[in-house]
Protein backbone atom coordinates (compact mmCIF):
# COMPACT_ATOMS: atom_id res chain seq x y z
CA UNK A 1 0.00 0.00 0.00
CA UNK A 2 0.96 3.51 -0.73
CA UNK A 3 1.31 6.11 1.70
CA UNK A 4 -0.91 8.74 1.43
CA UNK A 5 1.99 11.42 1.96
CA UNK A 6 3.90 10.05 -1.11
CA UNK A 7 1.35 11.96 -3.38
CA UNK A 8 1.83 14.84 -1.47
CA UNK A 9 5.55 15.39 -2.15
CA UNK A 10 5.46 14.23 -6.28
CA UNK A 11 2.36 16.52 -6.28
CA UNK A 12 4.44 19.35 -4.26
CA UNK A 13 7.62 18.69 -7.32
CA UNK A 14 5.06 18.62 -9.81
CA UNK A 15 3.66 22.13 -8.85
CA UNK A 16 7.17 23.30 -8.19
CA UNK A 17 7.96 22.43 -11.65
CA UNK A 18 4.80 24.08 -13.13
CA UNK A 19 5.88 27.37 -11.30
CA UNK A 20 9.46 27.39 -12.68
CA UNK A 21 8.30 26.74 -16.12
CA UNK A 22 5.15 28.49 -16.12
CA UNK A 23 6.18 31.87 -14.13
CA UNK A 24 9.80 31.78 -12.83
CA UNK A 25 11.39 31.06 -16.66
CA UNK A 26 9.10 33.39 -18.07
CA UNK A 27 9.95 36.27 -15.40
CA UNK A 28 13.87 35.63 -16.09
CA UNK A 29 13.48 36.12 -19.52
CA UNK A 30 10.97 39.12 -18.91
CA UNK A 31 13.94 40.31 -16.85
CA UNK A 32 16.38 39.63 -18.74
CA UNK A 33 14.63 41.88 -21.90
CA UNK A 34 13.87 44.83 -19.57
CA UNK A 35 17.53 44.34 -17.98
CA UNK A 36 18.73 44.68 -22.08
CA UNK A 37 16.21 47.63 -22.35
CA UNK A 38 17.73 49.91 -19.58
CA UNK A 39 20.86 48.97 -21.11
CA UNK A 40 19.86 50.47 -24.33
CA UNK A 41 18.38 52.99 -22.69
CA UNK A 42 21.20 54.13 -21.07
CA UNK A 43 23.84 53.97 -23.88
CA UNK A 44 20.71 56.01 -25.71
CA UNK A 45 21.48 58.57 -22.69
CA UNK A 46 25.27 58.67 -22.42
CA UNK A 47 25.14 59.33 -26.14
CA UNK A 48 22.27 62.40 -25.47
CA UNK A 49 24.66 63.54 -22.81
CA UNK A 50 27.65 63.59 -24.41
CA UNK A 51 25.56 65.51 -27.70
CA UNK A 52 24.62 67.80 -25.24
CA UNK A 53 28.08 68.52 -23.26
CA UNK A 54 29.55 68.46 -26.77
CA UNK A 55 27.05 71.22 -28.15
CA UNK A 56 27.57 73.08 -24.37
CA UNK A 57 31.11 73.62 -24.92
CA UNK A 58 30.68 74.40 -28.61
CA UNK A 59 28.17 77.04 -27.55
CA UNK A 60 30.04 78.28 -24.77
CA UNK A 61 33.53 78.79 -27.41
CA UNK A 62 31.03 80.24 -29.90
CA UNK A 63 30.08 82.68 -27.02
CA UNK A 64 34.00 83.04 -26.14
CA UNK A 65 33.71 84.99 -29.55
CA UNK A 66 33.83 88.80 -29.23
CA UNK A 67 31.15 90.63 -31.15
CA UNK A 68 33.78 91.76 -32.68
CA UNK A 69 35.02 89.21 -34.72
CA UNK A 70 31.49 87.94 -34.97
CA UNK A 71 30.57 91.28 -37.02
CA UNK A 72 34.10 90.98 -38.65
CA UNK A 73 32.88 87.39 -39.76
CA UNK A 74 29.63 88.61 -40.87
CA UNK A 75 30.55 91.17 -42.93
CA UNK A 76 33.37 88.70 -44.49
CA UNK A 77 30.60 86.33 -45.60
CA UNK A 78 27.20 88.40 -45.33
CA UNK A 79 23.77 86.24 -45.63
CA UNK A 80 23.57 88.39 -49.11
CA UNK A 81 25.43 90.90 -50.97
CA UNK A 82 23.96 94.05 -52.38
CA UNK A 83 25.71 94.68 -55.60
CA UNK A 84 25.23 98.62 -55.15
CA UNK A 85 26.87 98.46 -52.23
CA UNK A 86 30.04 96.87 -53.42
CA UNK A 87 29.85 98.86 -56.80
CA UNK A 88 29.98 102.35 -54.32
CA UNK A 89 32.96 100.84 -52.41
CA UNK A 90 34.86 100.02 -55.45
CA UNK A 91 34.60 103.59 -56.42
CA UNK A 92 36.11 104.26 -53.26
CA UNK A 93 38.61 101.94 -53.21
CA UNK A 94 39.36 103.00 -56.74
CA UNK A 95 39.58 106.82 -55.50
CA UNK A 96 41.59 106.19 -52.47
CA UNK A 97 43.93 104.39 -54.18
CA UNK A 98 44.30 107.65 -56.49
CA UNK A 99 43.68 105.60 -60.63
CA UNK A 100 40.88 107.09 -62.70
CA UNK A 101 37.70 105.17 -62.28
CA UNK A 102 35.78 104.22 -65.55
CA UNK A 103 32.97 101.93 -63.80
CA UNK A 104 31.62 98.72 -62.49
CA UNK A 105 29.10 96.35 -63.16
CA UNK A 106 27.68 93.42 -61.65
CA UNK A 107 27.38 90.35 -63.33
CA UNK A 108 24.95 89.11 -60.29
CA UNK A 109 25.73 85.32 -59.13
CA UNK A 110 28.06 82.47 -60.69
CA UNK A 111 27.01 78.96 -60.28
CA UNK A 112 29.29 76.97 -58.33
CA UNK A 113 29.28 74.17 -60.84
CA UNK A 114 31.32 75.86 -63.18
CA UNK A 115 34.00 76.46 -60.51
CA UNK A 116 34.17 73.47 -59.74
CA UNK A 117 37.54 71.49 -60.66
CA UNK A 118 37.16 68.13 -61.66
CA UNK A 119 39.50 66.28 -59.13
CA UNK A 120 38.31 68.27 -56.50
CA UNK A 121 34.53 68.12 -56.50
CA UNK A 122 33.55 65.97 -53.04
CA UNK A 123 30.45 67.49 -51.43
CA UNK A 124 32.15 68.61 -48.22
CA UNK A 125 34.08 71.11 -50.72
CA UNK A 126 31.14 72.04 -52.25
CA UNK A 127 29.04 72.56 -48.88
CA UNK A 128 32.17 74.78 -47.54
CA UNK A 129 32.38 77.72 -50.66
CA UNK A 130 30.53 80.49 -50.38
CA UNK A 131 28.18 81.27 -53.42
CA UNK A 132 30.30 84.22 -55.58
CA UNK A 133 28.96 87.30 -56.58
CA UNK A 134 30.78 88.51 -59.83
CA UNK A 135 31.87 92.40 -60.69
CA UNK A 136 33.68 94.17 -63.37
CA UNK A 137 35.52 97.08 -62.95
CA UNK A 138 37.57 99.55 -65.14
CA UNK A 139 40.43 101.51 -64.00
CA UNK A 140 42.77 103.88 -65.62
CA UNK A 141 46.22 104.41 -63.97
CA UNK A 142 50.08 104.77 -63.48
CA UNK A 143 51.50 101.05 -62.15
CA UNK A 144 51.81 102.01 -58.75
CA UNK A 145 49.08 103.05 -58.53
CA UNK A 146 47.19 100.29 -60.15
CA UNK A 147 49.31 98.51 -57.40
CA UNK A 148 47.85 100.13 -54.51
CA UNK A 149 44.12 99.49 -55.92
CA UNK A 150 45.14 96.00 -55.90
CA UNK A 151 46.68 96.34 -52.53
CA UNK A 152 43.85 98.24 -51.02
CA UNK A 153 41.19 95.48 -52.62
CA UNK A 154 43.12 92.77 -50.13
CA UNK A 155 42.28 94.68 -46.93
CA UNK A 156 38.49 95.15 -47.36
CA UNK A 157 36.66 93.75 -44.84
CA UNK A 158 35.04 91.54 -47.37
CA UNK A 159 36.68 89.05 -50.24
CA UNK A 160 37.27 90.89 -53.49
CA UNK A 161 39.06 88.29 -55.41
CA UNK A 162 40.45 88.85 -58.45
CA UNK A 163 39.01 86.22 -61.13
CA UNK A 164 40.52 87.97 -64.31
CA UNK A 165 42.55 91.03 -65.15
CA UNK A 166 43.86 92.87 -68.39
CA UNK A 167 46.59 95.35 -68.21
CA UNK A 168 47.24 97.60 -71.30
CA UNK A 169 48.80 100.08 -72.03
CA UNK A 170 47.47 103.69 -72.92
CA UNK A 171 49.25 106.87 -74.00
CA UNK A 172 52.09 107.22 -71.90
CA UNK A 173 52.45 105.99 -68.66
CA UNK A 174 49.48 105.21 -68.26
CA UNK A 175 47.89 101.54 -68.10
CA UNK A 176 44.35 101.20 -68.32
CA UNK A 177 42.95 97.47 -66.42
CA UNK A 178 39.69 95.65 -66.28
CA UNK A 179 38.74 93.77 -63.48
CA UNK A 180 36.95 90.83 -62.92
CA UNK A 181 36.44 90.46 -59.40
CA UNK A 182 34.70 88.22 -57.28
CA UNK A 183 32.86 88.30 -53.71
CA UNK A 184 30.80 85.80 -51.72
CA UNK A 185 27.95 85.35 -49.73
CA UNK A 186 27.12 82.71 -47.02
CA UNK A 187 25.65 79.47 -48.57
CA UNK A 188 22.93 77.82 -46.82
CA UNK A 189 22.59 74.25 -46.84
CA UNK A 190 19.50 74.26 -48.28
CA UNK A 191 21.34 76.68 -51.11
CA UNK A 192 23.71 73.75 -51.35
CA UNK A 193 20.85 71.07 -51.36
CA UNK A 194 18.98 73.52 -54.32
CA UNK B 1 -20.20 -26.39 35.41
CA UNK B 2 -16.18 -26.65 35.48
CA UNK B 3 -14.03 -23.94 34.08
CA UNK B 4 -12.71 -25.06 30.51
CA UNK B 5 -10.27 -22.52 30.11
CA UNK B 6 -8.46 -23.26 32.90
CA UNK B 7 -8.32 -26.73 32.30
CA UNK B 8 -6.65 -26.57 29.09
CA UNK B 9 -3.41 -27.99 28.56
CA UNK B 10 -2.51 -24.45 26.48
CA UNK B 11 -0.66 -22.39 28.45
CA UNK B 12 -2.42 -18.98 28.79
CA UNK B 13 -0.97 -16.27 27.56
CA UNK B 14 -0.70 -13.36 29.76
CA UNK B 15 -2.37 -10.32 28.76
CA UNK B 16 -0.96 -8.37 26.43
CA UNK B 17 1.36 -6.08 27.20
CA UNK B 18 1.13 -2.75 24.10
CA UNK B 19 4.95 -2.25 23.46
CA UNK B 20 5.13 1.27 22.94
CA UNK B 21 5.70 2.39 19.43
CA UNK B 22 9.00 4.24 19.00
CA UNK B 23 9.10 7.62 18.93
CA UNK B 24 11.74 8.62 16.52
CA UNK B 25 10.68 9.44 12.82
CA UNK B 26 11.86 8.67 10.05
CA UNK B 27 12.85 11.60 7.22
CA UNK B 28 12.82 9.88 3.84
CA UNK B 29 15.20 12.50 1.26
CA UNK B 30 12.42 12.31 -1.30
CA UNK B 31 10.22 14.10 1.27
CA UNK B 32 13.09 16.87 2.23
CA UNK B 33 13.41 17.20 -1.59
CA UNK B 34 9.56 17.88 -2.16
CA UNK B 35 9.74 20.31 0.32
CA UNK B 36 12.80 22.43 -0.71
CA UNK B 37 11.92 22.41 -4.25
CA UNK B 38 8.47 23.77 -3.25
CA UNK B 39 9.30 26.14 -0.89
CA UNK B 40 12.15 27.64 -2.91
CA UNK B 41 10.16 27.79 -6.12
CA UNK B 42 7.44 29.58 -4.02
CA UNK B 43 10.60 32.06 -2.85
CA UNK B 44 12.10 32.07 -6.15
CA UNK B 45 8.65 33.25 -7.71
CA UNK B 46 7.94 36.07 -5.26
CA UNK B 47 11.82 37.05 -5.58
CA UNK B 48 11.42 37.07 -9.40
CA UNK B 49 7.84 38.88 -8.93
CA UNK B 50 9.58 41.76 -6.65
CA UNK B 51 12.85 42.01 -8.88
CA UNK B 52 10.38 42.49 -11.98
CA UNK B 53 9.19 45.10 -10.36
CA UNK B 54 12.44 46.72 -9.15
CA UNK B 55 13.78 46.11 -12.62
CA UNK B 56 10.50 47.42 -14.11
CA UNK B 57 10.96 51.05 -12.25
CA UNK B 58 14.50 50.54 -12.98
CA UNK B 59 13.34 50.98 -16.90
CA UNK B 60 11.20 53.85 -16.21
CA UNK B 61 13.64 55.60 -14.43
CA UNK B 62 15.97 55.24 -17.19
CA UNK B 63 13.48 56.44 -19.80
CA UNK B 64 12.84 59.36 -17.74
CA UNK B 65 16.15 60.00 -17.38
CA UNK B 66 16.63 59.63 -21.17
CA UNK B 67 13.44 61.88 -22.25
CA UNK B 68 14.43 64.50 -19.32
CA UNK B 69 18.05 64.68 -21.40
CA UNK B 70 16.59 64.52 -24.89
CA UNK B 71 14.90 67.11 -23.97
CA UNK B 72 17.07 69.47 -22.57
CA UNK B 73 18.86 69.44 -26.50
CA UNK B 74 18.32 72.70 -27.67
CA UNK B 75 17.95 72.55 -31.76
CA UNK B 76 18.42 75.86 -31.83
CA UNK B 77 21.76 76.47 -30.27
CA UNK B 78 22.60 73.49 -32.33
CA UNK B 79 21.62 75.17 -35.34
CA UNK B 80 23.54 78.27 -34.69
CA UNK B 81 26.68 76.44 -33.89
CA UNK B 82 26.25 74.88 -37.10
CA UNK B 83 25.81 78.54 -39.31
CA UNK B 84 28.70 79.74 -37.15
CA UNK B 85 30.98 76.76 -38.02
CA UNK B 86 29.74 76.82 -41.90
CA UNK B 87 30.00 80.02 -42.30
CA UNK B 88 33.56 79.93 -40.30
CA UNK B 89 34.26 77.27 -42.52
CA UNK B 90 33.34 79.21 -46.30
CA UNK B 91 35.43 82.09 -44.70
CA UNK B 92 38.53 79.74 -44.03
CA UNK B 93 38.49 78.38 -47.26
CA UNK B 94 38.08 81.50 -48.85
CA UNK B 95 41.31 83.04 -46.90
CA UNK B 96 43.21 79.73 -47.61
CA UNK B 97 42.46 80.43 -51.43
CA UNK B 98 43.22 84.36 -51.54
CA UNK B 99 46.43 85.26 -52.79
CA UNK B 100 48.25 88.78 -53.05
CA UNK B 101 47.97 90.55 -56.50
CA UNK B 102 50.85 92.87 -55.28
CA UNK B 103 52.77 89.72 -54.71
CA UNK B 104 52.22 88.32 -57.79
CA UNK B 105 53.24 91.95 -59.60
CA UNK B 106 56.44 91.81 -57.07
CA UNK B 107 57.17 88.09 -58.54
CA UNK B 108 57.07 89.34 -62.50
CA UNK B 109 58.91 92.50 -61.56
CA UNK B 110 61.95 90.51 -59.66
CA UNK B 111 61.60 88.35 -62.83
CA UNK B 112 61.52 91.12 -65.41
CA UNK B 113 64.80 92.33 -67.31
CA UNK B 114 65.60 95.44 -67.57
CA UNK B 115 65.38 95.51 -71.42
CA UNK B 116 62.36 93.58 -71.16
CA UNK B 117 58.88 96.14 -71.82
CA UNK B 118 55.76 94.50 -70.95
CA UNK B 119 52.80 95.74 -73.85
CA UNK B 120 49.89 94.09 -71.98
CA UNK B 121 49.08 91.71 -69.30
CA UNK B 122 46.36 89.40 -68.71
CA UNK B 123 46.12 87.11 -65.60
CA UNK B 124 43.13 83.92 -65.62
CA UNK B 125 42.40 82.76 -62.05
CA UNK B 126 41.62 78.95 -62.77
CA UNK B 127 40.08 77.59 -60.10
CA UNK B 128 41.37 77.97 -56.87
CA UNK B 129 44.67 75.82 -57.82
CA UNK B 130 46.62 77.97 -60.92
CA UNK B 131 47.01 81.63 -62.23
CA UNK B 132 47.30 82.19 -65.96
CA UNK B 133 49.19 84.96 -66.78
CA UNK B 134 49.45 86.27 -70.81
CA UNK B 135 51.97 88.79 -71.06
CA UNK B 136 52.67 90.01 -74.58
CA UNK B 137 56.59 91.22 -74.27
CA UNK B 138 58.72 93.41 -76.27
CA UNK B 139 62.79 93.03 -76.03
CA UNK B 140 65.66 94.24 -77.99
CA UNK B 141 67.11 91.42 -78.85
CA UNK B 142 66.71 86.97 -79.63
CA UNK B 143 69.67 87.17 -76.28
CA UNK B 144 67.38 89.39 -74.05
CA UNK B 145 64.75 86.85 -75.31
CA UNK B 146 66.40 84.15 -74.30
CA UNK B 147 67.46 85.60 -71.30
CA UNK B 148 64.15 86.36 -70.08
CA UNK B 149 63.08 83.00 -70.70
CA UNK B 150 65.79 81.78 -68.51
CA UNK B 151 65.31 83.97 -65.67
CA UNK B 152 61.31 83.34 -65.62
CA UNK B 153 62.24 79.55 -65.67
CA UNK B 154 64.63 79.49 -62.86
CA UNK B 155 62.01 80.89 -60.99
CA UNK B 156 60.45 77.86 -59.92
CA UNK B 157 59.25 78.54 -56.54
CA UNK B 158 56.38 80.93 -58.42
CA UNK B 159 56.27 80.20 -61.70
CA UNK B 160 55.50 76.20 -62.61
CA UNK B 161 55.23 76.49 -66.50
CA UNK B 162 56.27 79.11 -68.77
CA UNK B 163 56.18 78.73 -72.88
CA UNK B 164 57.69 81.55 -75.28
CA UNK B 165 55.08 81.89 -78.26
CA UNK B 166 54.49 84.21 -81.21
CA UNK B 167 58.32 84.85 -81.23
CA UNK B 168 58.50 87.96 -83.77
CA UNK B 169 60.78 90.05 -85.32
CA UNK B 170 59.94 93.24 -86.92
CA UNK B 171 63.68 95.06 -86.88
CA UNK B 172 64.68 95.80 -90.45
CA UNK B 173 66.82 98.51 -91.98
CA UNK B 174 64.30 101.68 -92.71
CA UNK B 175 63.01 100.86 -88.96
CA UNK B 176 66.37 101.21 -87.06
CA UNK B 177 65.40 105.01 -86.32
CA UNK B 178 62.47 103.55 -84.58
CA UNK B 179 64.12 101.17 -82.10
CA UNK B 180 64.21 103.54 -79.22
CA UNK B 181 60.47 103.53 -79.80
CA UNK B 182 59.93 100.63 -80.44
CA UNK B 183 61.88 97.27 -79.26
CA UNK B 184 61.97 94.86 -82.32
CA UNK B 185 61.80 91.70 -80.73
CA UNK B 186 57.86 90.63 -79.32
CA UNK B 187 56.67 87.44 -78.22
CA UNK B 188 54.01 86.60 -76.00
CA UNK B 189 55.21 85.16 -72.55
CA UNK B 190 52.42 82.21 -71.47
CA UNK B 191 53.19 81.68 -67.48
CA UNK B 192 51.51 79.27 -64.49
CA UNK B 193 51.34 80.43 -61.84
CA UNK B 194 50.22 77.92 -58.80
CA UNK B 195 47.87 79.63 -56.12
CA UNK B 196 49.55 77.93 -53.32
CA UNK B 197 53.07 79.61 -54.16
CA UNK B 198 52.08 83.01 -54.21
CA UNK B 199 52.83 84.72 -51.01
CA UNK B 200 50.04 86.28 -49.18
CA UNK B 201 51.50 89.42 -47.44
CA UNK B 202 50.16 91.17 -44.17
CA UNK B 203 50.07 94.66 -45.12
CA UNK B 204 49.77 97.02 -42.93
CA UNK B 205 46.28 98.45 -42.11
CA UNK B 206 46.58 101.87 -43.48
CA UNK B 207 43.19 104.41 -42.48
CA UNK B 208 41.97 105.92 -45.59
CA UNK B 209 42.91 109.48 -44.35
CA UNK B 210 46.34 108.62 -43.77
CA UNK B 211 46.28 107.24 -47.36
CA UNK B 212 44.74 110.56 -48.78
CA UNK B 213 47.43 112.65 -46.66
CA UNK B 214 50.30 110.31 -47.47
CA UNK B 215 49.58 110.65 -51.23
CA UNK B 216 49.04 114.55 -50.90
CA UNK B 217 52.10 114.98 -49.40
CA UNK B 218 54.00 113.09 -51.72
CA UNK B 219 52.79 114.91 -54.80
CA UNK B 220 53.54 118.47 -52.68
CA UNK B 221 56.75 117.44 -52.23
CA UNK B 222 57.89 116.20 -55.40
CA UNK B 223 58.24 118.15 -58.76
CA UNK B 224 56.17 117.02 -61.58
CA UNK B 225 59.00 116.03 -63.38
CA UNK B 226 60.42 114.12 -61.04
CA UNK B 227 57.74 112.33 -60.31
CA UNK B 228 56.90 111.52 -64.16
CA UNK B 229 60.55 110.15 -64.10
CA UNK B 230 59.62 107.77 -61.08
CA UNK B 231 57.02 106.52 -62.68
CA UNK B 232 58.29 105.70 -65.75
CA UNK B 233 61.00 104.24 -64.89
CA UNK B 234 59.09 102.23 -62.75
CA UNK B 235 56.58 101.65 -65.43
CA UNK B 236 60.00 100.65 -68.18
CA UNK B 237 61.32 97.89 -65.62
CA UNK B 238 57.59 96.61 -64.85
CA UNK B 239 54.55 97.86 -67.11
Amino acid sequence: MIPKGLFSQIGMIILSVGIIITYIKPTFAEIKEIQDDIAVYERQFADVQSVNSDLSSKVARLESVTNNNRTKLSKYIPNEVDPIAVQRDLKLIAEEAGVIYRGAGSEGTESNNRRRSSNSADSDEETNLPSPHNFTMTVEGTYPQIKRLFSLLERNEYPLEVRSMDISKLEGIFLAVDLSLATYSYKTPEDVSN
Amino acid sequence: MADLSNSSFIPKRGPDKKRKASSTRQVYIFTLISYVAIFATLLGAGASYFYTKYVEKQKDQAIEELNNEISSFSEADLNRVLEFDRRLSQANGRLNASISMPSVFEALEAATIDTVQLESLSLTRENDETLLLSASVQTDSFDSTIFQRGVLERNETVISSISVENLTDSLSTDQEATVGQQLPISFTAEIEIPISSVPYVVTEELEVTDVVVTEQATSSDETTDTDSEGTNNDNETSL
